[in-house]
């Protein structure tokens, strides 16, 4: 009979992973046909991967009173190894590869590991790397990152057009969830996480007074109060080449417009060009919500981009 | 999280990219003195011709506006400490409150009439006015329900001379109960944002029960609280009140405050040959009447020295979320161990002095006008 009995169960560090989203298209940067990756052999002891919320209260005499419930994103930190005579060279591959996706205005590095069958990612920014001495066969490296975001499953994306449009395709490669929203009610975003979520709306024209809404749905689905409305001045259209963008992600409002000769794009603030009175940036309350938009021309059509974090 | 927008006089947003994420920003807003606001947001690659800075909350509602002043880039920070757009009219110029019109009448004869004067460029109105160079609308129309009873002669001075006019216009808000706000409006037409300085009355109540919430309390009992008015020979005495009122007395009251703090005005008749004979009138006269003016006035700065703040992150705060300068607090259970008549009678009427607030979600409410040493409290 064995003095020690070794146990093998689950594992999340085998399933850890890092990819880099290019901002403006939320889409995984890729080279060679591939997802970039950074080289590493071995990844020990992660931490910072739970769940950690502020409650502030109000102590009573018996009970205590909630005033704020805030979820805090805590610090991740990991080791990572390299093994091998060049081991120092793998290092410094690490060191470019996180150096050229560190520009965070138009990249996010993106951490994720598997829990209970499901992906759970969340985008961040490597604030420390501390370079270990050579320990036989492996170099190794702390590393701490700074999360951007909550973690979340997956991004979730939806093209709305108009009823009468026919014959487009739309292939999106893993993670991006089509939504099948054709103009009706089906468009539908979910928002489990206990604050707002922003989302990211891109208007292709042709489109005269551009808007957009979400609305609440209730439990019964029904339509509910309409409580995010951002919508252009009058004197506001775009053609087909052109494209509005209200991106919450990025608190930018812009107009992109492709020369049809040269294939160049143009980008253009339009945030003086939004009506006043209503708001700049729509972002998804808790439960759920439906979007609509200016889709009169049967050209035109509505994309919505939001992330389903978790808690 | 909120962000900021820098705009020129004519409104029109600065930069490539118009919207900078704010890291953190500060506010105390305030009913009779200038608004406090800094902000610190993504650096502004230039900020050649700024005039306003614009504070809007994540879905792009404006929260606040103030001029700009000069905003400093450092380490890709811009910090930009706001300056209320009311500092418009803390200016030193010529005020002329006697003028008459063709009948002989005075123009300034209404609380409206008196406001607009006073919050207008008088470029528009009078030669050799101001030029302030800046455009802005003036909204005086809830002072429409304000009738010819409720104008107080007494407490003008129609004597055409230099004044400080922020004050000037502090002491109207006292007599008449009303705050002077700017805000940023919006032209539905021209989808524009447009400065507007509104007069509001303080019409709404709201009842407080002082142990409902995280109080801290100052009280002021060592201000002039009588004021005579006299040009040697004719006397009046105003009484300030302990429900911070301004009033006449022939008798003595209960509601006077003690000790008694006494300040005498006297104007000499001789001073006042000139405005005589434009108004028509005796020099002891006018002396008089300049007399009593200034002596209201001493009294009504005077008003809600107390000062009653409320920290609405405390238990019940979000109660007066709403609350705004519309407001005045009807504090229940003030000091009740100096009222002979218990705890019924332990309420004061107070108006909403400021209102603070910040990014990290901190806000408090304070009661009350200013305090002597309002300075040392924070």
């Amino acid at each position: 009979m064995a003095k020690y009995e070794y146990i093998t169960g689950d594992d999340i560090v085998s399933t850890i992973q890092f990819d880099v989203l290019e901002l403006e298209t939320r889409e995984t940067v890729k080279v060679n046909g591939e997802a970039t990756m950074p080289s590493m052999d071995f990844l020990l002891f992660p931490s910072g991967l739970g769940f950690q919320q502020e409650v502030k209260i109000v102590s009573g005499d018996t009970i205590d009173y909630v005033l704020k419930q805030t979820i805090k994103k805590k610090n991740i930190k990991l080791t990572v190894m390299w093994k091998g005579e060049n081991a120092y060279q793998k290092y410094k591959s690490f060191i470019t590869w996180i150096s050229t996706y560190n520009n965070l205005e138009k990249y996010h590095i993106r951490f994720s590991y598997v829990l209970g069958g499901i992906r759970r990612y969340v985008e961040l920014a490597v604030t420390n790397i501390d370079l270990k001495g050579r320990d036989d066969y492996f170099v190794s490296a702390e590393l701490t990152m700074q999360p951007l975001t909550p973690f979340y499953e997956r991004d979730f994306f939806s093209i709305m057009i108009n009823n009468t449009h026919r014959g487009k395709i739309y292939n999106y490669a893993y993670p991006y969830f089509y939504g099948g929203g054709a103009y009706s009610d089906s468009n539908l975003i979910e928002n489990d996480y206990l604050k707002q979520v922003p989302i990211k709306i891109i208007l292709k024209g042709p489109m005269i007074t551009p808007f957009v809404n979400i609305t609440k749905i209730n439990d019964d689905g029904t339509n509910g109060e309409t409580y995010g409305s951002v919508q252009f001045s009058s004197s506001t259209s775009i053609t087909k080449n052109q494209r509005i963008i209200i991106d919450a992600f990025n608190n930018r409002v812009y107009m992109t417009e492709t020369n049809l000769d040269t294939g160049a794009t143009t980008t253009k603030d339009m945030f003086d060009a939004l009506d006043k009175s209503k708001d700049s940036f729509l972002f998804a309350n808790p439960g759920r919500s439906k979007i609509t938009a200016s889709l009169d021309n049967e050209e035109a059509s509505c994309e919505v981009h939001y992330v389903r974090y978790i808690s | 999280m909120s962000w900021a927008c820098l705009y020129d006089r004519q409104f029109k947003p600065l930069g490539a990219w118009t919207q900078h994420v704010v890291s953190e920003w500060s506010l105390t807003r305030k009913a009779y003195e200038f608004d406090e606001f800094k902000l610190t947001c993504k650096g502004f690659e230039n900020s050649r011709n700024a005039c306003y800075i614009a504070l809007f909350s994540n879905t792009g509602k404006i929260q606040y506006l103030s001029f700009c002043g000069i905003p400093v880039t450092k380490d890709e920070l811009t910090t930009v400490s706001g300056i209320d757009c009311r500092q418009l009219f803390n200016q030193t110029i010529m005020l002329d409150l006697g003028a008459r019109d063709a009948n002989g009448e005075f123009k300034i004869n209404s609380v409206r009439s008196l406001f607009d004067y006073l919050l207008n460029d008088r470029e528009k109105t009078e030669e050799g006015g101001l030029d302030l160079g800046i455009d802005y609308k003036v909204d005086t129309s809830d002072l429409t329900v304000f009738s010819t009873n409720d104008w107080k002669e007494e407490a003008i001075s129609r004597e055409k001379k230099v004044q400080e006019l922020w004050k000037v216009i502090q002491t109207a808000c006292n007599i008449y109960n009303v705050v002077v706000i700017a805000e940023a409006q919006i032209d539905a037409i021209e989808n524009q944002y447009k400065l507007v300085f509104e007069v509001m009355r303080i019409t709404e109540k709201k009842n407080i029960k002082l142990s409902d919430y995280d109080v801290r309390m100052s009280n002021t009992q060592n201000v002039v609280n009588r004021a005579i008015a006299t040009n040697g020979t004719d006397i009046k005495t105003y009484y300030l009140t302990n429900k911070y009122e301004v009033k006449e007395y022939s008798t003595n009251s209960k509601d006077r405050l003690y000790p008694p703090r006494i300040v005498t005005i006297y104007k000499d008749p001789a001073d006042y040959e000139d405005e005589a004979q434009e108004q028509n009138k005796t020099t002891a006269q006018v002396a008089f009447n300049e007399a009593k003016a200034e002596a209201i006035q001493q009294l009504n700065e005077n008003r809600y020295k107390d000062k009653v703040v409320i920290n609405l992150n405390t238990k019940l705060g979000s109660t007066l979320d709403d609350v705004d300068f519309k407001y005045m607090g009807v504090i229940n259970q003030y000091l009740p161990a100096d009222y002979e008549n218990g705890a019924e009678n332990t309420i004061k009427e107070l108006p909403v002095m400021s209102i603070k607030e910040d990014s990290k979600g901190n806000k408090s409410l304070t009661f009350g006008r200013l305090s002597d040493f309002w300075f040392m409290d924070d």
